[in-house]
């Protein structure tokens, strides 16, 4: 099929480092994750086990949102264009969303783009959606520890 | 009578209650016909109606019940017809406003395909006879079985002769009789290819989008081109260059924007100027829609698109566990 | 025309290859995999495939002198996209209330100075092989808007500077092509340096310019005897007249005067007709982007913290957004508004600013345009309704 060599001196604009999908950091020797959690239930979780001095990965940063229902599949897509090495989205378990509706539909959106992104060449593992309620600190912890875990073996292959 | 004087009739009968009807007309460029806007009966005679019609009318469908007043018509292929049902469906323009003509079909034939075959050479002329197509380029001359150019959706249609939803409907002459090709089959060569080698495709066909945005403005579903999110200031999705990374991110927009909705018209493919294979990315989340929820777009007026509802139980999602 | 000189065939890629080595080359490719004619650079393209060993019959790259290219040359000099400058905030904790910023451009001094006395050849050498006397008229007009104007565009001016055009007639037109009808000529080669017409096995050179005849002289090993040329001599003045007879034969703008065409496209400003025959449009920017006179730009900032760029990027009058003004009013809402705008810039207002229409009689918007709209039958059409 061919090999990055040739994409730098055909017509192309740019040149894209395949393991970091984006030339955006592919100097960085330390992985970036984004994560979208929502307000109510993943926050506050994510909030609770930083109180509690739980030791976690540094690399993530979060931004809240009201619920996981809010997170358009775009934003995920440009995480990664932007440089982001993985992307988690995280919201209160089906049936308790505060919205009551929210993350059923997150679920329906997240699961088509996650089954879509092998097809541009995105490693499936770079994206996940997990549910964690505002009660579930240490499972918060557990979950960016394999996360960032999984991240780095995918990045450093 | 012979089918397209049929459809003249028809049109005839049924344009005193029309504001203006759609249809096909011949086009100087060899193998291409082009749209026609008709309003009174003596411009009834140029319409035209055979194997070479690939365009998609349903795409004026939306901009025109914004302009017009009255009933439009519309002539339609079964696949086309599936446009305006996705429509209909989503609410985006009203039953009464539009009389859908649908002629029965006996495939269409590709011109790209053709071009793709005779290595991007102009067609100077063509002539079409029964099973052979002649094609005259400045310096050869090309003899090809027609069977093998039709587009690729004829070769897995099975409503050619049973559009789902019509007001008015023209039988065909002609039986569809193309050996029947299995959809999804480049979409499974290229799953089968590496991580790695999968990015690398997609980037170089990207790397040709000149972003002019002939795909989105011919889709029939995409009516918000004059309002796309790709060009406004506020909020600045995006910038506005015109480069690899940029191109890439304009055609995801356009995936998501048509998951569960793309009627697979093609239309979006052939309108490219760069020969990228923007289908492909579309039937991808279609395969992957179809899979997961049981949904196709285009057949049922009352169906509800799936990404806007949701079950309590979702029986084929398998969500991952990672803690 | 007396020909000079005379190169076969099968020479012609010996001859590119060697001139490669101090020059980069633009010429026309045939990429059998993408199924798709354009301009591309030699080392890309042709060059790397020599380069490499293994099987010459399957090459993806072939050079394809007789048949247009899908894009215009337009994008070696005025590329889709590029930085004009960069730009930084360097702040200082001494002295908090004082921001200095750092620019970075492309430009040299020398670019941007009014230096136009330079005639010698630039060190960026660029030979652009292959290109028809339409694209170079094309080019010239672009000229106009680049350098000629109030503002001298440096960027363009930097890229255009010390290129030498080789320039191959047109011996077979498509039908539509329709450079006579717009004031050109299939063998006008007024603005190239060397001019090339294909007779039977080679290219026989008709005009060759003073300064560059060393592109010639020092690679005579290349070239045929002159003993030669009377055999060919004969045939040309038949190529050249059978071709101009092929393309002067149309159906659409044959009666018309280009000197007044933008005179009557004045007058045909307000008829209904363009409401009527524009209705296919989706207002894409297909036939824009393949033109090789349109030359629209939008300019913009991005930043991020304290580092920016100003870049700016091809743009289309068909689309919506174009003449939006900030109060949210759109003068050309429309879409036969603007495309009624878009004949107008190519028949009518560029020969006001700069004393030529601006369309060259390519061909490429008809090839391209995916809902068969036809500018020769717009402005043909209208014209006849006034």
């Amino acid at each position: 099929m061919g090999n990055s060599e040739e994409l730098k001196k055909g017509n192309s604009k740019e040149k894209t480092d395949v393991k970091r999908i984006s030339n955006e950091n592919k100097n960085d020797s330390e992985v970036k994750i984004l994560a979208f959690l929502c307000n109510w239930c993943s926050y506050v979780g994510a909030d609770t086990a930083g109180t509690i001095r739980l030791k976690q990965p540094e690399n993530i940063r979060i931004i809240r949102v009201p619920c996981s229902g809010r997170v358009n599949p775009l934003f995920i897509l440009k995480a990664f264009s932007l440089g982001a090495d993985g992307v988690l989205v995280s919201g209160c378990h089906p049936n308790d969303c505060h919205y009551s509706e929210g993350n059923f539909y997150a679920r329906r959106r997240l699961e088509v783009l996650k089954e879509f992104l092998p097809f541009i060449g995105i490693d499936k593992g770079r994206f996940t959606y997990q549910w964690v309620s505002a009660a579930e600190a240490k499972k918060w912890q557990q979950l960016i520890i394999n996360f960032v875990k999984r991240i780095r073996e995918i990045t450093n292959k | 009578m012979k089918f397209e004087d049929r459809l003249k009739e028809k049109i005839k009968n049924i344009i005193d209650d029309l504001k203006l009807v759609v249809g096909y007309t011949s086009n100087k460029l060899p193998l291409r016909v082009k749209p026609i806007f008709i309003e009174n009966k003596d411009e009834i005679e140029n319409i035209i109606f055979n194997n070479l019609c690939i365009n998609n009318l349903a795409t004026y469908a939306y901009s025109l019940s914004q302009e017009v007043d009255g009933k439009i018509g519309i002539i339609l292929k079964p696949c086309d017809v599936k446009s305006i049902i996705q429509l209909l469906s989503e609410e985006l323009i009203s039953r009464e406003r539009i009389k859908i003509i649908a002629v029965g079909c006996s495939g269409v034939i590709d011109y790209k395909k053709i071009q793709k075959e005779i290595k991007g050479s102009k067609i100077i002329s063509a002539t079409v006879e029964h099973e052979n197509i002649e094609i005259n380029t400045l310096n050869k001359r090309f003899n090809l079985k027609l069977m093998d150019f039709y587009a690729d959706k004829c070769y897995w249609c099975d409503i050619y002769d049973n559009p789902p939803v019509y007001d008015e409907y023209i039988e065909s002459d002609v039986k569809l009789s193309v050996k029947s090709k299995s959809k999804y089959e480049d979409i499974n060569n290229i799953e089968k290819l590496s991580l790695e080698e999968t990015f690398l495709f997609w980037e170089k066909e990207f790397n040709h989008c000149i972003r002019c945005y002939a795909c989105r403005n011919i889709c029939p579903l995409e009516v918000c081109k004059d309002r796309c999110i790709t060009q406004l200031d506020e909020p600045y999705w995006q910038s506005q260059r015109i480069t690899l990374k940029e191109c890439k991110f304009f055609q995801l927009i356009r995936v998501f924007h048509l998951a569960g909705r793309c009627v697979e018209c093609g239309e979006c493919e052939r309108a490219c100027p760069m020969n990228i294979p923007l289908l492909k990315l579309m039937k991808k989340v279609n395969k992957e829609i179809e899979r997961l929820f049981d949904y196709k777009p285009g057949l049922n007026i009352e169906s509800k698109p799936p990404l806007l509802t949701f079950e309590k139980i979702e029986e084929r999602i398998k969500e991952e566990e990672l803690i | 025309m007396k020909i000079s000189h005379f190169i076969k065939e099968k020479k012609l890629e010996s001859w590119l290859e060697k001139i490669s080595k101090g020059f980069i080359i633009y010429l026309p490719v045939q990429d059998k995999k993408r199924n798709i004619i354009d301009f591309m650079k030699w080392e890309n393209s042709i060059g790397e495939e020599k380069s490499k060993e293994g099987n010459k019959n399957n090459n993806r790259y072939e050079i394809n002198l007789s048949e247009k290219t899908k894009k215009s040359p337009k994008h070696i000099f005025s590329p889709p996209t590029e930085n004009l400058f960069e730009f930084e905030y360097k702040k200082d904790i001494e002295k908090p209330d004082i921001v200095n910023i750092d620019l970075k451009t492309p430009l040299s001094i020398k670019d941007i100075s009014n230096d136009s006395n330079k005639k010698e050849i630039d060190s960026d050498r660029k030979i652009i092989f292959g290109i028809k006397p339409c694209d170079i008229l094309a080019v010239k007009r672009m000229d106009k808007f680049f350098k000629k104007g109030d503002y001298k565009d440096p960027y363009y001016i930097k890229r255009r500077k010390g290129s030498i055009f080789i320039s191959i007639g047109c011996d077979n037109p498509y039908p539509d092509c329709f450079c006579k009808l717009v004031g050109g000529h299939p063998f006008n080669f007024e603005y190239a340096d060397i001019g090339m017409v294909k007779v039977d096995d080679g290219y026989a050179v008709i005009k060759l310019s003073d300064r560059v005849k060393w592109l010639i002289k020092e690679y005579n090993e290349f070239f045929e005897k002159e003993d030669l040329f009377d055999k060919y001599q004969d045939k040309i003045d038949e190529i050249i007249s059978n071709s101009v007879k092929k393309i002067s034969t149309s159906n659409y703008l044959s009666d018309i005067s280009i000197e007044k065409i933008h005179f009557t496209m004045e007058k045909a400003f307000n008829l209904d007709i363009w409401k009527e025959i524009t209705r296919n449009c989706i207002s894409c920017a297909a036939c824009t982007y393949v033109c090789p006179t349109c030359f629209c730009f939008s300019i913009g900032d991005e930043q991020r913290d304290l580092k920016g760029e100003r870049y700016r990027a091809w743009d289309y009058c068909m689309n919506y957004y174009y003449n939006l003004e900030a109060s949210g009013h759109n003068p050309r809402a429309n879409i036969y508004q603007r495309y009624r705008n878009k004949a107008n810039c190519k028949y009518n207002y560029n020969f006001k600013r700069y004393g030529n229409i601006f369309c060259v009689g390519c061909g490429r918007c008809i090839e391209v345009c995916p809902v068969g709209i036809d500018i020769r039958e717009v402005v043909d059409t209208v014209l006849k309704n006034i």
